[in-house]
């Protein structure tokens, strides 16, 4: 089955109040487009149905991430935000984080790449026209045009998502000392917390929370707003 | 001669005869107490190990402080004891000074006690040393001591007799007696090393008890809480107090009572040994440094709130363990509440059985949101000292309900202020599906601007291109000079004519024909004899009609005549 008609048996299932059959439909789909922000958003819609509000917080911050745009995943997640008890200080983001969303609002990262590749594509038309056409054509030209190529260079990669926000999808997750399930427990965090993944070893991840509370949280019990191998081109 | 100057010669006389007195008797006085000797001397050079005896430093020289030896193989009971004495006695002055202690001996042996010094400003004196010898069995056969001995005696005792290492125990020192004892004096404690030493408060009470049938007086007079931190045998340490026990004469006085003495008498006890055991290996991770038999509770005063009640939570150790080292488990914060800063409670009592009691924290929870809130699992570990091995509490999770109040913001703040959301706003519902007709993978695109950037880069470098503000080629920079000149004529500036002289200036100049060089003959040379001509009379021209324009030729005979030689120059 291809994915567009696998899609489309999730949408029917969905639309017939079957949740749980149109999940791992939706999830496959996920699996294989993490960066689609309209599939993250029905998998928070479908997680949200069957009453696991972590996850799909999850699938809503990632919708969001990718799509600042996306008024319904703003609506959803805060739908779902009134029916989660957490409310522990969630982390802001970077000034970084901050402008990729901005870049993002205004064009999606695909947009700012075409306009990337059509400003370099009229610096090569200059460049070529001078050299072999026009030898007096100002050398102003291709080089404002080189200029602009280089920041538009930098607005896409800027407008990258990346995020190291990851939320508790289990019932709750405690926050341990060191990464020992025997280690000292010091923090329980509620399903749909959110914190900054500060760096991950077997199993465990050490978390930052939005007060500066650090502690280490087994894996299982987390999901990552953004996959690690979806963010980079 | 005259009555008056007798009667002065006589006061003078008198005056010489008290004065050669006043300097004989400060004489005297200065040479007697240049001597002086300083003697050492003890009341008996043969003594009992616990039996005090009296040493004495007597001078007679005035003035200065009698430094006494060091006497580190004996304890002072007592002194030091100053005294001193001046006699008159048919004129003799005498003087004397002594300083006097009061030594028990610490071991059996035989012992020098040094010379004692006296500084004054005659200078130093020093005394002999003494010889004591100290043995056990040599306490004198005296029937008073002997009854001083049997009704004044002290004892330690201790709570446990094996403990952990980490589990606390009780040490206490008691004196009892039989008779009247006065001046109790503390001359040695134990002491140890690799145990930590609390103490616990004593009523020093006098109280009568029945030991072994007989009758006693009881002073428990310190009472310590000892937590050996290393594994081992403690004892032999020794406890020595003494005190004036008072003893019937046997005889009796002018009204028939019967006559008392008092005999200093030192009891002295040993500590019973007491074993020191290792915790087991490997400690459990988590391990909380507790050792005894304890217990760890968790009390929620209700587990259904409104919002605008309050929670108290109260975690609390108790039983019998080393409490003066441990510390209650924090809890580990639920969230969705305010938590004030704990009130600490304990109650610990030290007895001869052990240390009991209990400690606590108590937190006041506000709750912040409605809803259901999980009090989190606590996990504790100690070393049980009635089981021998390590034991872990859990408390379970619980769940409070917190019936009214805001709802929980998922992007709030506990302990911060509180950001409320624009509920009103939200619909009843989530929001419905987004059609997927072709979901969004990773970017082609990427590669395509790679290539681009590639080739831009390649294309620099193919433009061999100085950025210096000069044309970028000959060829370039002649157009545009040309283009300059052709502008100049067709739009008539004023200026013209300079234009097109510094034009072909600046061409003769670009083949290495500099000013002084333009002349017919190095122009013929260079362009040949008719082109030669040709530039220079278009220069010629171009000078003259800069200050007489239309006086030689008009501007299209220039244009012409320049385009021509511009063509092959």
């Amino acid at each position: 089955m291809d994915v567009k008609s696998s899609l489309d048996s999730a949408q029917a299932l969905y639309d017939a109040g079957d949740y749980a059959a149109a999940l791992p439909l939706f999830e496959e789909a996920g699996q294989a487009f993490p960066l689609d922000a309209d599939l993250a958003y029905n998998l928070g819609n479908c997680y949200t149905r069957l009453g696991e509000f972590g996850e799909a917080r999850l699938y809503f911050e990632r919708a969001l991430l990718l799509d600042p745009n996306n008024a319904d995943a703003e609506h959803n997640l805060q739908w779902v935000g009134m029916r989660l008890s957490d409310a522990v200080v969630e982390p802001t983001d970077s000034l970084f984080q901050w402008l990729g969303s901005t870049f993002r609002t205004v064009a999606t990262s695909e947009s700012w790449l075409m306009i990337l590749a059509l400003a370099l594509a009229i610096t090569v038309g200059l460049l070529a026209v001078r050299r072999w056409w026009k030898a007096d054509l100002n050398w102003r030209w291709p080089f404002t045009s080189t200029v602009i190529s280089v920041v538009l260079a930098g607005v896409y990669w800027t407008s990258l998502p990346k995020s190291d926000a990851v939320v508790v999808t289990s019932k709750n997750s405690y926050g341990y000392s060191e990464p020992s399930p025997s280690s000292k427990r010091i923090l329980l965090l509620s399903e749909g917390s959110a914190a900054r993944l500060r760096k991950s070893s077997e199993g465990w991840f050490f978390l930052e929370l939005g007060d500066g509370r650090v502690a280490w949280f087994e894996t299982a019990q987390w999901g990552r707003v953004l996959p690690p191998e979806s963010t980079l081109p | 001669m005259p009555r008056r100057q007798k009667e002065r010669k006589r006061v003078v006389k008198k005056i010489g005869k008290y004065l050669m007195f006043g300097v004989a008797l400060l004489w005297t006085t200065i040479t007697f107490g240049q001597d002086g000797t300083l003697t050492a001397k003890c009341s008996r050079t043969t003594v009992g190990l616990n039996e005090q005896f009296r040493i004495t430093f007597s001078t007679d020289r005035r003035g200065g402080n009698i430094e006494p030896p060091a006497m580190n193989d004996f304890l002072i009971v007592g002194g030091p004891f100053q005294s001193q004495q001046t006699q008159i006695i048919n004129g003799n002055i005498s003087f004397q000074q002594e300083v006097s202690y009061q030594l028990v001996a610490k071991s059996e042996g035989t012992f020098k006690i040094g010379p004692a010094t006296l500084k004054t400003r005659q200078g130093s004196l020093e005394s002999n040393a003494l010889t004591i010898t100290v043995k056990a069995g040599a306490v004198r056969e005296n029937p008073l001591a002997q009854q001083a001995k049997d009704g004044f005696q002290v004892d330690i005792l201790t709570s446990k007799k094996e403990v952990y290492v980490g589990e606390p125990f009780v040490m206490l020192l008691r004196a009892y007696w039989t008779k009247p004892v006065r001046n109790l004096n503390i001359i040695q404690t134990p002491n140890f090393e690799g145990v930590l030493q609390n103490q616990l408060d004593l009523q020093e009470r006098e109280r009568r008890e029945v030991i072994d049938g007989k009758s006693v007086i009881v002073l428990d007079f310190d009472k310590k809480l000892l937590t050996p931190t290393q594994p081992g045998t403690l004892g032999g340490q020794e406890l020595k107090l003494s005190g004036q026990v008072q003893v019937p004469t046997g005889r009796r006085d002018f009204f028939n009572m019967p006559e008392v003495t008092y005999i200093n008498q030192v009891a002295t006890a040993k500590i019973p040994a007491v074993k020191i055991k290792p915790l087991p290996s490997p400690k459990p991770a988590g391990f909380s440094g507790a050792v005894g038999e304890l217990n760890l509770t968790r009390d929620l005063s209700r587990t259904s709130v409104s919002g605008d009640e309050s929670i108290t939570l109260k975690i609390k150790i108790s039983g019998t363990g080393n409490f003066n080292t441990i510390s209650v488990p924090e809890l580990v914060p639920p969230q969705g509440f305010d938590i004030y800063d704990p009130k600490f409670n304990e109650k610990i009592n030290y007895t001869t059985s052990g240390v009991s009691g209990y400690k606590e924290l108590e937190y006041l929870l506000i709750p912040q949101f409605k809803g259901d809130f999980i009090v989190p699992e606590m996990r504790w570990t100690y070393f049980n000292t009635k089981t021998g091995s390590y034991e872990e509490l859990v408390l379970a999770e619980e769940t409070v309900e917190v019936l009214s109040g805001a709802e929980a913001p998922s992007s709030g703040a506990v302990n911060g202020p509180v950001v409320k959301r624009e509920v009103q706003d939200i619909d009843s519902d989530i929001r419905y599906l987004h059609s997927v007709e072709e979901p969004r993978g990773k970017s082609k695109g990427i590669l395509f601007a790679g290539l681009l950037a590639v080739a831009v880069a390649v294309m620099w470098l193919l433009q061999g291109v100085r950025f210096g503000g000069k044309a970028p080629s000959k060829q370039a920079t002649w157009q545009r000079e040309k283009k300059k000149v052709m502008a100049a004529f067709s739009s008539g500036a004023d200026n013209r004519y300079g234009i097109l002289f510094n034009c072909l200036e600046s061409q003769l100049l670009s083949q290495g024909l500099d000013k002084e060089h333009i002349k017919l003959a190095t122009l013929q040379q260079t362009f040949g004899e008719e082109r030669g001509a040709q530039l220079h009379g278009l220069l010629e021209r171009c000078q003259m009609a800069e200050y007489a324009p239309g006086a030689v030729g008009d501007d299209q005979w220039f244009m012409d005549e320049f385009k021509t030689v511009w063509e092959w120059m």
